[in-house]
């Protein structure tokens, strides 16, 4: 189904390209927000995700489709913070802040809001491994085609990432 | 026994997919068109032929001086358009760039093109070109030869696309032999509308391309030894990169104290690939017109 919809789309199908975009959308939105994008920016994240998946549909022709939109929402995400840093003003940040945590108030329990706080605290090079393979389900090998490193290279950052996780809930007292 | 931590991230999993989407299909969708309308505003028609020659020329001095109206693409676009698609007076034509990007066609030998012109007037060191334009308009101009150009070989139909970001602005020119396919840009021209230390810029930028599929990054001296940019331009870095069969390489050029990046790219084997390529393009940066 996917397939046709993405030969289709490459064909220049606008109909098989709203399609996909509806079978990811959650996808793309999800993985931002546990990247670390603001609810307030999660909107045009995604709209600039989709754009370069148009633009670009026609340049991928291996792998899996999930796993460049993957690579694309992370490269669209880092594009986005650099410019946003440029932009920076105070104000918007509380705005910002204010926003994200009655999103986070709104969808999470105690527990999940402590572990999500604590993913966001994470290196980048640690946070998405973790975030690919626990709420996405990718294996090993998807997640070093997104993250463009070696198998062995994202083992040992999910090894890291774990061990740094666990020494956080040992920090709020919590044996794990 | 499962591990806490996991059961902990099971349970974070689940309470992440009870969000609710956030776009809609149909905004992005709108979003999408909206961006492709702004971005092509101009095909070049596919019955130009191939020419044992080309001669394409880029008015590159309007672009170099745009760099200092960050934020005036929308205009930039328009001329550019209008350039192309017609002779038809334009509100822009009053400013003091014009942006010149047009194809012609000459001989093999330039020397003998040149004797067989019957302009006694032009200079040694100038070529006559031939430009076409969509309304099946053609004029004759005369073009300094010596001065800021590169060279590189490619097909003869393009379309211009221009691609800008709150980060930076990309004119970019690409072949149009397999219909709508955008690959592989033959020229594009950009900048960073913040100044920052070129080695900054060249990150952001090969950042960029490596989102586009392109890794290897190497030095390259593609433009050293094909460009010549008068003595208003230099050429300050180059590299090359590597996306499946295509070449691309890239010099950065500081011009106005600002860093701008040229790029042309090939074909690995590229006569295989389309029989049509190889034609001799030469990218002529009119240096009367830099600014």
């Amino acid at each position: 189904m996917e397939e046709q919809l993405l030969l289709r789309a490459k064909r220049g199908d606008d109909d098989a390209f709203s399609q996909l975009v509806e079978m990811h959308v959650k996808t793309v939105e999800k993985f931002a927000f546990q990247i670390g994008v603001s609810p307030t920016h999660i909107d045009d994240v995604t709209q600039e995700v989709f754009l370069k998946v148009y633009r670009f549909l026609h340049k991928h022709n291996r792998g899996k489709f999930t796993t460049w939109l993957y690579t694309v929402t992370m490269n669209v995400v880092r594009d986005f913070y650099r410019k946003e840093q440029q932009m920076k003003r105070k104000t918007i940040e509380f705005q910002r802040f204010a926003k994200e945590q009655m999103f986070i108030e709104d969808y999470f329990d105690e527990e999940s809001k402590e572990l999500h706080g604590m993913i966001q605290q994470l290196d980048e090079k640690y946070r998405v491994p973790i975030i690919l393979h626990y709420f996405h389900g990718q294996n090993y090998q998807e997640i070093a085609s997104v993250l463009g490193v070696t198998e062995g290279a994202v083992k040992t950052r999910m090894l890291r990432a774990k061990q740094k996780l666990k020494a956080e809930y040992e920090k709020v007292g919590e044996q794990l | 026994m499962t591990d806490q931590l996991e059961k902990k991230l099971h349970q974070l999993k689940e309470q992440y997919d009870e969000i609710p989407t956030h776009s809609n299909t149909r905004s992005i969708m709108d979003h999408i068109k909206k961006e492709e309308r702004k971005s092509r505003r101009f095909y070049v028609p596919k019955q130009i032929q191939v020419a044992s020659l080309v001669v394409l020329m880029i008015g590159i001095g309007y672009i170099l001086g745009m760099n200092q109206f960050a934020g005036d693409e929308e205009l930039a676009t328009t001329e550019m358009a209008e350039t192309f698609s017609s002779e038809s007076d334009t509100a822009m034509s009053g400013s003091d760039g014009e942006i010149h990007m047009s194809m012609a066609e000459e001989g093999y030998d330039e020397a003998e093109s040149y004797s067989e012109n019957n302009n006694e007037a032009r200079m040694e060191n100038e070529v006559e070109v031939t430009t076409f334009h969509l309304e099946g308009i053609e004029e004759k101009r005369a073009f300094p030869m010596n001065d800021a150009y590169f060279s590189t070989s490619y097909d003869v139909n393009f379309h211009y696309n221009q691609r800008s970001s709150l980060d930076m602005t990309r004119h970019q020119v690409y072949t149009d032999f397999i219909g709508d396919n955008e690959e592989p840009v033959v020229f594009e021209l950009s900048y960073f509308h913040q100044l920052h230390e070129v080695e900054h810029l060249i990150d952001d930028y090969q950042n960029i391309l490596r989102q586009e599929g392109f890794l290897q990054f190497e030095e390259g001296s593609y433009f050293s030894n094909h460009t010549s940019l008068g003595d208003q331009a230099a050429i300050v870095s180059e590299f090359t990169s590597v996306s499946k069969d295509i070449h691309t390489s890239v010099a950065i050029i500081e011009h106005n104290e600002r860093y701008l990046f040229i790029r042309t790219s090939q074909f690995d084997g590229y006569a295989e690939e389309n029989e049509r390529l190889g034609a001799e393009i030469k990218f002529m940066i009119d240096r009367l017109s830099l600014h």
